[in-house]
């Protein structure tokens, strides 16, 4: 059973596509079927503390629903330069589980209602939360994904090498689409303040200026608060309150590298990194022009750096590799082929249990070059290091398939007597049907 | 198996009896309860950059941060599922003497894959008011394998000794927090991986076996790769040198065991390195 939570929605159209914000309950959730990313913020999980019984008291989940309410505003407000966008934040009874995979299974499936369309993009975020004497130490997780015509769909990447009869058609597929960040530390009353400030920046002024007369925005978690976005001027949205009352303008973030001094991203810099998905997402969804995509691609290399200027890779390999994954594919859409071909061999040596990354650094090394019997063979090398890793990656299967198709018009390349080659063609084929 | 535990009780009792100052006490900790479950143990360290009662609160705060992939089904991470369990008061002395025959025994019939502890010291800084700097030698026994090497089955290095910082590692000086000193989620996966997948491979389990294996010998070759020096480094080739026979043992034993189905995907790993790759 899970609480139905009251509503909070900030919905708007604008030229650039859809603005919107909403709060539901976790058994219900939905998304906006205008703005082309949705980001949806779950409940942060109590993992209990050390000094007292694992079942978290009242204060313990308010700090919790605190941090996701922050969090949820602090993704909407951080995205909404990238345009078309909208946000939701999912509420589940206390100590209840907002499973991750259940909300999936809902927002996928082609044509129920709430659910996303072909096209949009979703980003989802959640954490969990532990507390040790004052201080609050919060992990955070992110996944992410386009949804196809019949659901959710891998990104992909085409790679095409060699020539004529001598060529292949390959594919990679991002090593990971969701990640776990390292924990980090607030406290109490670092989180009160941010609370405090979020609230006080987030000023309804009666003009676009910073020095205009204006009102707090009555934030509070879980509670109705419809706004509709009438207009925008420069970073100057004009918000209009569904249910009646005054509007005004609000500053949207911009982004820049640095967060704001009240910002929730010098605590938790993986939000950051969530900005920086969020803008790759929408880079991803496409439909922009020049003009809008470059600052989102620049904002989007800002959310990595100030990712990893706060968390060293050490202690967070996945994310830096993924950061590498998404900078390499920025190049390749821009048909930089060398310089993406470098990058995600970078991010293979940062994310070296993943068989996608193995894959499409061997994929993307061989993007536009003559094939010969060595790159072939180290090809082949590659590819059965991948699936050594996951011996069911249906893409990997099909590249080594190709290759084995390769085989057999250029016997010469072959490191496999004929027979062999078919034995091993029929392995990959059988794989490839499980 | 009930006589085994009852032995490595009383072992464990034993250890808490004989323990001196400087000594090590084995207090028992409880592993995840269930079928198919598996724990790595986070015991005490030894050394003067915590206090007492420090300890167990940094315990409880190396679970936290090491068990971040606590929700990995939610995030299709390729880690193996593990639950940490913090041990508060369990402190194996720091050349792993404690670990008899017995004790490993009864750690691997309950499910641990690995246990981590170390020592943890602070150093005066460099320039004068600067902080101290925090050092850490952790040690990691990979308990399938140690089992493996009571048996004299193999010699495989089970007790992985790591130093942090390394020499040379960016925040090294910046590093104040000792949970963050030694919480790399790298090694660790690279550890459990290990551990798992030889205890897969010893119960046949091949294709799970190889690709945990191969997974671990990834990681592993990823460590290798940053400025270890002596025994840690040595301690690490040998490891690895296990884990790629181990997983190319499970190809081998894979293609002739006649239950191994025809078209078993190890099979296209026959005839090659075992986790394929560069040489």
């Amino acid at each position: 059973m899970r609480k139905n939570t009251g509503f909070l929605v900030l919905i708007g159209l604008l030229s650039a596509g859809a603005q919107a914000m909403d709060s539901r309950p976790c058994a219900d959730p939905r998304v906006f079927p205008g703005p082309a990313v949705n980001a949806i913020v779950m409940p942060y999980r109590v993992d209990g503390r050390v000094d007292k019984p694992p079942s978290a008291g009242p204060d313990l989940r308010l700090a919790s629903r605190q941090i996701a309410a922050l969090v949820h505003l602090e993704v909407l407000t951080s995205m909404l330069k990238y345009g078309a966008v909208g946000a939701t934040d999912l509420l589940a009874e206390a100590d209840g589980i907002c499973d991750v995979d259940s909300v999936v299974a809902r927002l996928t499936q082609p044509g129920a209602p709430g659910a996303l369309r072909a096209g949009q993009a979703l980003v989802m975020v959640w954490g969990r939360l532990f507390e040790q004497g004052d201080q609050l130490y919060v992990q955070s997780y992110v996944r992410f994904f386009r949804q196809g015509e019949r659901g959710p769909v891998p990104e992909v990447l085409n790679v095409a090498a060699g020539e004529g009869a001598a060529s292949l058609k390959l594919q990679g597929s991002w090593p990971t689409q969701a990640l776990a960040f390292a924990p980090r530390r607030i406290s109490r009353d670092e989180l009160a303040r941010v609370d405090k400030e979020f609230r006080q920046a987030m000023v309804l002024r009666e003009r676009p200026a910073a020095a205009a007369p204006g009102r707090m925005m009555a934030f509070q978690p879980g509670r109705n608060f419809p706004y509709s976005i009438k207009a925008r001027l420069g970073d100057w949205l004009e918000l209009v309150p569904m249910q009646g009352g005054q509007g005004g303008w609000v500053k949207a973030r911009t982004g820049g590298g640095d967060a704001e001094a009240w910002s929730l991203q010098n605590w938790l810099p993986e939000l950051a990194f969530v900005d920086a998905v969020n803008g790759m997402m929408r880079l991803r969804v496409g439909n922009l022009s020049e003009a809008e995509a470059a600052p989102m691609r620049l904002a989007v290399e800002q959310g990595l750096a100030q990712y990893e200027r706060a968390v060293p890779v050490e202690q967070a390999p996945t994310a830096w590799g993924v950061g590498a994954v998404m900078r390499a594919q920025i190049a390749w859409t821009a048909g930089q082929r060398s310089d993406a071909a470098l990058r995600y061999a970078s991010a293979n040596e940062l994310l070296p249990a993943y068989a996608g990354a193995r894959n499409l650094a061997a994929v993307t090394a061989l993007a536009g070059a003559k094939l010969n019997a060595a790159s072939v063979a180290r090809l082949q090398r590659q590819l059965l290091a991948a699936l050594a890793l996951a011996p069911t990656d249906k893409i990997v299967l099909a590249n080594l398939a190709q290759l084995y198709q390769l085989y057999e018009k250029e016997p010469g390349w072959s490191p496999l007597d004929p027979a062999e080659l078919r034995e091993q063609a029929a392995l990959v084929k059988a794989a490839q049907s499980r | 198996m009930q006589m085994k535990w009852m032995n490595a009780c009383l072992s464990l009792s034993g250890y808490l009896l004989l323990a001196g100052p400087a000594a090590s006490a084995m207090v028992d900790c409880q592993p995840a309860q269930g079928a198919g479950r598996f724990s790595v143990f986070l015991s005490e360290p030894a050394g003067a950059a915590l206090t007492p009662a420090q300890l167990k609160p940094f315990l409880q705060r190396l679970q936290f941060e090491l068990d971040r992939n606590r929700d990995g089904r939610w995030i299709n991470a390729p880690s193996t599922d593990v639950t940490f369990v913090a041990c508060p008061g369990r402190t194996p002395s720091l050349d792993g003497q404690d670990f008899d025959e017995t004790l490993v025994d009864g750690l691997h019939t309950r499910g641990v894959l690995l246990e981590v502890w170390g020592s943890l010291d602070a150093e005066p800084g460099a320039a004068a008011g600067a902080p101290p700097q925090l050092r850490a030698q952790m040690n990691y026994l990979l308990v399938p394998m140690q089992f493996a090497a009571n048996l004299r089955e193999a010699d495989p290095a089970p007790l992985q000794r790591l130093r942090y910082p390394e020499a040379g590692a960016a925040h090294a000086a910046s590093v104040q927090d000792p949970v963050q000193l030694i919480a790399r989620p790298l090694d660790i996966d690279a550890f459990v991986a290990a551990a798992f997948g030889y205890k897969l491979l010893r119960s046949r389990s091949y294709e799970l076996a190889h690709a945990n294996l191969c997974r671990a010998d990834s990681l592993l070759e990823a460590i290798a790769l940053r400025p270890l020096t002596g025994r840690s480094k040595t301690e690490l080739a040998t490891l690895r040198a296990f884990v790629l026979a181990s997983a190319g043992r499970a190809v081998r034993e894979a293609l002739a065991d006649a239950a191994y189905p025809k078209t078993g995907v190890l099979r296209l790993q026959a005839g090659v390195k075992p986790c394929a790759g560069e040489d």
